[in-house]
């Protein structure tokens, strides 16, 4: 009996020691502590643009970064390669007002997301006419929004700039100081751009406007342009209903301007120019500009339309 | 005292059919109490170290073991659900990180959990091969399922219809997979990982067919009045979501109402933790349990069985050693006339002593080894079979 107990002892002590690792779980992290800036995403040209002025000069920030964007920002659908990027942000600041429709697509760390319009829900403006349509048995379904070119009412792109401040102090606490110094003067120059602005739509003194695409409800509400849409491409010609279309709205609303995302089709403008309307390119600055910043094109943008209006005989269409 | 040793060792492989029953039976009573004790134990630990690293499990009120159970091993056929507004309104408190978990179908045999980015986080799950699960409608799989399926990086797999009968019911969706997880020994290794909302598009909560309001849906459009488009039957969903037809996906309805199966709560402190538990003290829809708490519970039950399989096993070893040793007193009556010419021919007494307790001790020795075998090899496999019993 002795020999019996002590080999059991023995053999399951051996076996205890011998199959005692813990298989649970693998703990080795790849990643390393390692001391490196953060990483921001910005998702359109006009963030990456506050995002990189609050930053500048400031060591501790985080890298700010715009992805290569072909087109519309609103429009983009990432690749593998760019949603990678995106979740291997430290945090990727969004402008909000649904002008992120890719974040339903894309697997992505919802807590380092920052929504730059939360703060200002109250001022977007809903979007109109979307078509609805039905099939199934979940009946009439639509897929609207807001209007998401927040960043054309400087006010509220300051608003937005605050978002991004806060953001980047809680990702380099230690830069707070200098955040706060390169937003003020960012806040100036914003604040600068819309009294310009102001001054130069004050001119138009309630006179009807046409705008080629429907991305300018945040400038016409802003500085009360008496304006309506038309939903035109500057690269294509229009079709004829949407001549119709146009015609039926300046019946009742006598434009004499037309304002456009780009520089349309010489076509187009001589046609409009035939039927008394002006086009004048005003850049909605969604995307990296070929030249210049989004402060230059907004100033270039007001110059554009104050030349026009010093010009141009506001008179109504023929 | 090597002939001695010799003797004995020739002696037993001699009686081949004898010392077989000996060593076996020994090597059953040495064997099945440390295995039942020792599986047990690991299954114990295995279990309570994926519960404990998991703090707190939100979901609907019922069986909480089940909750507990489907959240950590994915098992469940038809889970109890909850709507994602208790995800939303959880979130809104800020008491904790939340992961959202929708674990109700299938593929190939593993089980589709749908989750968020922080799960892989949270379990420390890393990306062996190929990378991040990206756009809707790609999945990371764990190693055992890539090892079992052969498959990798770039492959496909194909989610289980529900019902094969139900025409209205859920329909398959072909899912890309974007990487294979490193084992981590663990439910995971086993399960395919998808975002929460493929697993909805799964459910048929979303899909993606042609744009209604363009030309080329024609012959799908029933009619068109105002603002609205009816589809007819025609409408084909795609079936699989690619970069090409992904903007086409979209959901029906408010996410709000979109099920959960269970949300994993991630607490700061147990101050935050006590807070979220006040919460839902008197919930009549949702619990929120410790999944430490409830596989004690659990343990506390398997220790107390365990206990009584084991005194069982005891009296059935001293049983056991009780005929082992009749059959060793017999046998040395029976070969008392062999001892005797051993004597005659100038073997000591304390020689043939040595005989007989060589052939014990042979007898134990090897029962030893065997039992020590069966039990490493019981306990290599004791996540497996503990999987196989909670996958049941």
């Amino acid at each position: 009996m002795i020999i019996l107990r002590t080999l059991l002892i023995n053999v399951v002590l051996l076996v205890a020691a011998c199959g005692g690792e813990n298989r649970q779980t693998s703990s080795d992290d790849p990643s390393a502590t390692e001391s490196k800036n953060a990483l921001v995403v910005a998702s359109n040209y006009p963030l990456y643009f506050f995002a990189s002025r609050i930053a500048e000069g400031v060591s501790v920030a985080p890298e700010i970064v715009f992805p290569d964007i072909v087109g519309d920002p609103a429009f983009w659908t990432p690749n593998a390669e760019q949603i990678q990027l995106l979740q291997s942000a430290d945090m990727v600041i969004l402008n909000g007002a649904g002008a992120e429709p890719w974040l339903d697509l894309i697997s992505i760390n919802q807590r380092r997301l920052l929504d730059t319009s939360v703060e200002i829900t109250n001022r977007l403006i809903p979007l109109e006419g979307t078509v609805a349509h039905q099939h199934g048995p979940e009946g009439e379904h639509s897929h609207q929004g807001a209007a998401f070119t927040t960043w054309l009412d400087p006010q509220l792109a300051i608003a937005q700039s605050h978002a991004v401040t806060s953001a980047l102090i809680k990702l380099a606490p230690t830069g707070e100081k200098l955040f706060r110094d390169n937003m003020a003067k960012l806040e100036q120059e914003l604040v600068q751009l819309d009294s310009r602005l102001a001054a130069v739509f004050a001119q138009l003194d309630g006179r009807p406007v046409l705008f080629s695409h429907p991305v300018y409800q945040y400038l016409q509400h802003h500085y009360g342009i008496n304006g309506q849409s038309v939903h035109w491409e500057p690269e294509q010609e229009p079709t004829t209903a949407a001549w119709i279309a146009m015609q039926q709205i300046t019946a009742t609303h006598p434009a004499t301007i037309m304002i456009w995302e780009d520089e349309p089709l010489l076509s187009t403008a001589q046609r409009l120019s035939d039927a008394g309307i002006t086009s004048v390119p005003f850049h909605t600055v969604a995307n990296r500009p070929d030249r210049g910043d989004y402060l230059n094109v907004m100033r270039d943008n007001a110059e554009r339309i104050e030349s026009l209006l010093a010009v141009t005989e506001l008179t109504s269409p023929r | 005292m090597s002939g001695a040793l010799f003797l004995g060792w020739r002696y037993l492989a001699h009686h081949r059919f004898k010392s077989g029953i000996l060593i076996a039976s020994i090597t059953l009573m040495l064997f099945l109490p440390a295995a039942t004790r020792l599986l047990v134990e690991d299954s114990a630990t295995a279990l309570t170290a994926r519960a404990d690293v998991t703090p707190l499990i939100l979901g609907a009120r019922g069986s909480e073991l089940e909750l507990v159970l489907n959240t950590l091993y994915f098992h469940a056929k038809s889970p109890a659900e909850i709507e994602n507004q208790a995800f939303v309104e959880v979130q809104s408190t800020g008491l904790a990180e939340f992961i959202p978990i929708h674990s109700r179908f299938h593929s190939q045999g593993a089980p589709i959990v749908g989750t968020s980015l922080d799960y892989f986080d949270f379990r420390g799950l890393n990306i062996a091969d190929g990378r991040q699960m990206g756009l809707l409608g790609e999945c990371v799989i764990g190693a055992n399922v890539a090892a079992r399926l052969g498959l990798g990086p770039g492959d496909s797999i194909i989610s289980s219809p529900e019902t094969v009968f139900d025409i209205a019911g859920v329909y398959p969706l072909k899912m890309t997979i974007a990487g294979v997880l490193r084992s981590a020994g663990t439910a995971d290794d086993d399960a395919v990982f998808v975002d929460v909302r493929t697993s909805w598009i799964i459910q048929g909560l979303g899909h993606g067919h042609t744009d209604l309001a363009e030309p080329e849906a024609g012959a799908a459009v029933l009619s068109r009045r105002d603002n609205v488009v009816t589809a007819n039957a025609s409408l084909t969903q795609y079936a699989e979501i690619t970069p090409e037809n992904i903007s086409a996906f979209h959901f029906h309805g408010s996410n709000e109402t979109f099920p959960l199966t269970s949300i994993i709560a991630v607490p700061p402190d147990q101050k935050n933790a006590t807070l979220l538990r006040g919460r839902y003290h008197d919930n009549e829809l949702l619990q929120l349990v410790l999944p430490g708490k409830v596989l004690d519970d659990l343990l506390e039950t398997v220790f107390a069985v365990q206990n009584y399989v084991i005194l069982g096993l005891a009296i059935l070893s001293l049983a056991t050693v009780a005929v082992i040793t009749l059959v060793f007193l017999l046998s040395q009556q029976l070969r008392k006339g062999e001892f005797h010419t051993l004597s005659r021919i100038g073997a000591s007494r304390g020689y043939i002593s040595m005989l007989i307790a060589s052939e014990i001790g042979f007898v134990f020795l090897i029962s030893a080894l065997l039992a020590a075998g069966l039990t490493y090899v019981t306990r290599y496999y004791a996540m497996q079979i503990l999987q196989s019993f909670l996958t049941l």
